[in-house]
């Protein structure tokens, strides 16, 4: 499934709406900073352990007694919110820091005594001389950035009595948002305001909204967002299951509902090629697309002129074009640092960022589900442009100029503006041909075979005809695996390249050591 | 003679896209002396290409033994050529005419071709040229002494063609050659490696349909003492076309 995140402006709320939104937006952060605090210790345990931890396992952590306690907080229209929230950043944390040890416990609200706290330290710290004025400087600079500021407040599903929703003016054509911020003491009495309107929710069924007096434990806001906005809306106007989740944040003095919402009708149309898109040296991006084998069919640059908004105007073109060629589009990694593009000095400045790229990438990730395509793979592209997109050799020695790539394995000679894109538009096709490697080590009482990666192992007898009985055992071994969690990402590529292949001989290649 | 040096030599030749042969010339004659090759262009037609190689050939098997030089053999390779009006007209078949003696000389003679490309232990190093006027067409000469693990390269004119249509500053010039050679340099390159890379190079730059013939000729050259030490086989290969 795939999510896109449609940014919503409240559109100039009252001065009490503002303070109501204001007290809800402290009161989760409050809260939200209270449960990290609570739960340190044990999520520190947690973090001891190799394998990933599951967010629900950090929501069982959430006791009775723990949960009452929030109350003190005001927090009960997005309680059950803040859990989901409390239990995903957890996660992440855990996440990161498996993969950095250096990684910071999460902070969501810096209150004053946290931040005179904080801010000791630092002095402290700068006065031991363990850190520089550069470094005191940064700090400070973060804890006053952070100071006060509130977290988002998550409403963790759409619908019309609790958490969110969204309104429709037909006549009109307005949208409004109905957001549960207040729980039962602070409950506003009487109807809502503004009795001329007729506001119809947008879900299934289109129920008009009752304005009946009484409590009522929500505002309603107007919202206000751009053309591309209005087509999803009215596109969930008509698939009100779309929305899902959201946020609501606070960014200087104005106020947006960022709303998660599904993109795509779900029908994915099936590939015929592979169109690799990488940085272009001289700004924008180039492509190729390729057909079945490996076939170079088109290869070309798009950039985006001074006026337009880079980013968005390349993935709109480049999602045309995968559409029209019908392409898996693949590309760079980690925004494509360690490609090694080679960048003469005066295109330095106009060579695609990889900041830019790395946006690219997040604004594909919707962009081709929308248009019945299947989201991008991004692939590694480390020293991307010194593989020869023939043979595959890999070295610096393949640059001629900044602009000239000869291979010095087998001559294939190309622009180098192209060879980033070719690469790329290649891998799948290249994956799918790589072979397994088995390494066969002879012992005194017959071969050893075995897989480090897999975790696979096998001795062949020394009277062993052949090798069948090997495979019979790869087999089973793969079979085994079926249905197991495979925490590791590489084997788990392995084990299904392997369990999908037609042919299970020849996927493999057997190394004799 | 005492042999100094072990000589490779390797040359080979794409056709120009849709031809079935090729117009650019090429043989290596194998001697007492040491090895000649010569390169001839056939821009102007392989018919005539091939009549002055077979010229160049008999002139070298009929006065290599009696020590004339490749110069001498220059000059009347250029002689026998057309002068005045037909000259002008481009009708003139440039030559490489390359002799390594295995006494360790080296000799070059070029004529309307794209300067020899010279590596010692795969560096470029820079050659000093004299050149010299004969019917109003100059010759160049060059001389060089083999030391460690030489190699001198050929090509034809065609072969700088190669990159005309890719969008690139410099093209597939000839120093863009040198620095290919440089990076595709190891040392146990044979005279046949640098050859082949050169041409399929060049026919990738044409995206596989070269305008003109893509030629390239390649001597390896090392010294006998080394091979001793190593102790490789004396073998020299030649391919005459």
């Amino acid at each position: 499934m795939t999510y896109k995140t449609l940014m919503l402006q409240i559109y100039k709320p009252s001065r009490h709406k503002r303070d109501l939104m204001d007290a809800a937006l402290l009161r989760y952060s409050q809260a939200l900073q209270f449960l990290l605090d609570r739960y340190e210790k044990e999520i520190g345990i947690l973090c001891e352990t190799e394998a990933p931890v599951p967010q629900h396992r950090i929501l069982k952590m959430i006791d009775k007694e723990t949960s009452e306690s929030l109350n003190q907080f005001g927090v009960q229209p997005f309680k059950d919110s803040l859990k989901l929230d409390f239990a995903a950043t957890a996660a992440t944390y855990l996440a990161q820091k498996q993969k950095n040890s250096r990684t910071g416990y999460p902070l969501a609200f810096l209150d004053a005594p946290r931040y005179s706290l904080a801010m000791e330290e630092c002095i402290g710290l700068f006065d031991t001389g363990d850190i520089g004025t550069q470094g005191l400087e940064h700090r400070c600079s973060k804890l006053v950035g952070k100071a006060g500021k509130p977290r988002s407040v998550y409403f963790g599903r759409y619908a019309r009595e609790r958490d969110y929703c969204l309104l429709y003016d037909e006549f009109k054509d307005r949208f409004y948002a109905k957001l549960y911020l207040l729980n039962r003491k602070d409950s506003i009495s009487g109807e809502y305001g503004n009795s001329g309107l007729s506001l119809k929710y947008v879900c299934e069924g289109s129920y008009y909204m009752n304005n009946l007096p009484g409590q009522r434990r929500y505002i309603v806001v107007p919202l206000a967002f751009g053309k591309k906005q209005l087509a999803d809306l009215k596109q969930a106007l008509q698939q009100p299951r779309l929305l899902h989740s959201a946020r609501l944040v606070k960014k200087g003095n104005k106020y947006y509902l960022m709303i998660y919402m599904e993109c795509g009708s779900g029908i994915v149309d099936e590939t015929v090629t592979t169109m690799g898109v990488a940085r272009n040296a001289r700004g924008g991006l180039s492509y190729t697309v390729c057909g079945e084998g490996g076939a170079v069919l088109e290869n070309n640059s798009i950039s985006a002129s001074v006026n337009q908004n880079t980013v968005f105007y390349l993935s709109n073109r480049i999602a045309e074009i995968a559409v029209k060629n019908g392409s898996q589009v693949i590309l760079e990694a980690n925004g494509g640092a360690n490609d090694r593009i080679p960048v003469s000095a005066e295109d330095a400045q106009h060579c695609f960022s990889v900041r830019d790229y790395a946006s690219l990438v997040k604004t594909l990730k919707y962009k081709l589900p929308e248009k019945g395509l299947p989201p991008p793979i991004e692939v590694s592209a480390n020293s991307l442009f010194l593989t020869c997109p023939r043979c595959g050799t890999r070295t610096r020695r393949n640059r001629v100029t900044d602009e000239l790539f000869v291979c010095i394995h087998c001559g294939c000679a190309t622009e180098f503006e192209w060879v980033g894109s070719e690469n790329l538009a290649k891998k799948l096709d290249r994956y799918r041909k790589d072979k397994v490697p088995i390494t066969i080590i002879k012992k005194e009482d017959g071969f050893l075979c075995r897989s480090q990666l897999l975790g696979f192992q096998y001795r062949l007898p020394p009277g062993a005809a052949d090798d069948t009985s090997l495979f019979d055992e790869l087999s089973r071994f793969l079979e085994g695996l079926r249905g197991t969690y495979i925490y590791d990402p590489k084997k788990y590529a392995v084990w299904k390249k392997l369990s999908q292949a037609a042919n299970l001989r020849e996927s493999v290649h057997l190394i004799l050591k | 003679m005492k042999n100094i040096v072990k000589i490779d030599t390797y040359s080979a030749c794409i056709p120009q896209f849709q031809e079935e042969f090729c117009k650019d010339r090429m043989k290596i004659i194998r001697n007492e002396l040491g090895v000649t090759a010569i390169l001839a262009g056939g821009e102007n037609g392989g018919a005539r290409a091939n009549l002055l190689t077979s010229f160049a050939v008999r002139m070298m098997e009929t006065m290599g033994g009696g020590g004339v030089s490749v110069a001498h053999i220059a000059n009347m390779l250029v002689e026998s050529q057309p002068s005045g009006r037909q000259a002008e007209n481009g009708n003139n078949i440039g030559f490489t005419l390359i002799l390594a003696r295995f006494d360790g000389h080296i000799y070059v003679e070029q004529f309307g071709t794209p300067d020899v490309i010279f590596l010692r232990r795969g560096k470029p190093v820079t050659i000093k040229t004299a050149g010299r006027v004969l019917q109003g067409k100059t010759i160049r000469s060059t001389e060089l002494t083999a030391k460690q693990a030489d190699t001198v390269i050929a090509v034809g004119s065609g072969m700088l063609n190669a990159g005309a249509d890719r969008n690139l500053k410099d093209g597939w010039s000839l120093r863009n050659i040198q620095t290919y050679m440089e990076n595709a340099y190891h040392p146990g390159m044979s005279a046949e490696e640098p050859v082949r890379l050169l041409l399929a190079a060049g026919e990738s730059l044409s995206f596989g349909r070269p305008k003109s013939d893509l030629s390239a000729l390649a001597f390896r050259i090392e010294p006998s003492a080394s091979l001793r030490r190593r102790g490789a086989p004396d073998v020299a290969r030649q391919v005459v076309l």
